[in-house]
């Protein structure tokens, strides 16, 4: 199977889905069961499809979608935090607007309200915690970024698989031995 | 008797998938009673994490004690039917191996899905908690089945360890 050939179509496919679910107002299409995130893995199967000599497995499909949806929330993360924290006015700013809109909040647990009063502005801490938000961003686009993956090859390889389970067996002879053979 | 190692694979397959998939139905119906229970932390880590796949919206979602599942009705089908068919046989999925009946398999699952949720906008059908339900449970059995399929696949493609009679050259790496 062609090891190199799936990162060009993730690559693509992952990039144009972080950019998309970035836009503010068509990120909104991710409301409706992460759209973007799984027509990024369609979109990434069908571009694998056209490209691989070989019939592909949904196996496959299933790591070609992963990787487009790790890459499309790794997008994501590198435009959305400075994207919000321009259209904003600066960071300070940014997290203040946050903690305004989490006060407004209904029946917010104390514990979380008083955690979330506490969240650092900058230095190490607030690194700590973009990377935590970024390794869950990624692991959030991978789930659908999978399924994509699979729907698309599913829907784009046209050509047959050859399973372990469809080898040919020459039928065994069912007759007992007669004893005169030797 | 010597065990075939892609059995192994298999069974440690249909234990972990549906484990993994049932932890996640229980996990999105466990934050309202976590919630109801006064764990009120708990319950909004829960619904911070699907807050990240579903809109949450209450009006659209199962209640539970007085609270909002952490996921909404149609979501909860895709969960329920991604977790019960991951319980089923494998022999059935060997289906999927015939491309035109996967094709078939999606479009039957996928086009009661998008009729509900697009219908509503043009005024030609309203949607009510039980069919969001089951057009999510019927989509979300279509990606148990390929999911399954998809983790055989990947099941046969990690080599083989050595078996005993094959055994090293003299002098050669183990």
């Amino acid at each position: 199977m062609n090891e190199e050939g799936i990162w060009k179509p993730a690559l693509i496919a992952g990039v144009l889905v972080g950019i998309l679910s970035t836009i503010p107002g068509l990120h909104l299409v991710n409301c409706a069961c992460c759209a973007w995130v799984i027509g990024g893995g369609i979109l990434a199967a069908h571009l694998y499809v056209k490209g691989s000599a070989a019939p592909v497995t949904l196996g496959r499909g299933l790591v070609l979608g992963l990787l487009t949806g790790a890459i499309g929330g790794a997008v994501y993360i590198l435009f959305s935090i400075p994207l919000q924290i321009v259209l904003s006015g600066g960071s300070t700013r940014y997290f203040e607007q946050a903690r305004q809109s989490l006060d407004q909040v209904p029946n917010l647990p104390p514990v979380l309200r008083e955690a979330l009063a506490s969240m650092p502005t900058g230095g190490s801490e607030l690194a700590v915690l973009l990377v935590l938000t970024g390794l869950l961003m990624i692991a959030a686009f991978s789930l659908p970024g999978m399924l994509g993956g699979l729907i698309g090859v599913a829907i784009f390889e046209k050509r047959k698989i050859e399973t372990p389970t469809q080898v040919y067996h020459p039928p065994i002879d069912p007759s007992p031995p007669t004893g005169n053979e030797g | 008797m010597k065990r075939n190692p892609l059995n192994t694979r298999y069974v440690v397959l249909r234990v972990f998938l549906p484990a993994v998939l049932g932890m996640l139905c229980l996990a999105f119906v466990a934050a309202p009673w976590l919630e109801a229970c006064g764990r009120l932390g708990a319950g909004a880590v829960l619904r911070a994490f699907f807050s990240l796949l579903c809109h949450q919206e209450a009006a659209r979602s199962f209640s539970l004690l007085g609270h909002p599942w952490a996921v909404c009705h149609r979501c909860s089908g895709i969960y329920f039917g991604l977790f019960l068919l991951s319980l089923c046989p494998l022999r059935w999925n060997a289906l999927l191996d015939e491309p035109r009946y996967r094709r078939v398999w999606i479009a039957a699952a996928t086009m009661p899905l998008l009729l509900d949720a697009l219908l509503p906008f043009a005024g030609l059908w309203i949607n009510t908690p039980a069919t969001r339900l089951a057009t999510g449970a019927l989509f979300g059995c279509m990606l148990a089945s390929l999911l399954v399929r998809a983790l055989v696949d990947c099941a046969r493609a990690v080599p083989r360890p050595c078996t005993g009679s094959a055994r090293p050259a003299p002098g050669g790496f183990a």
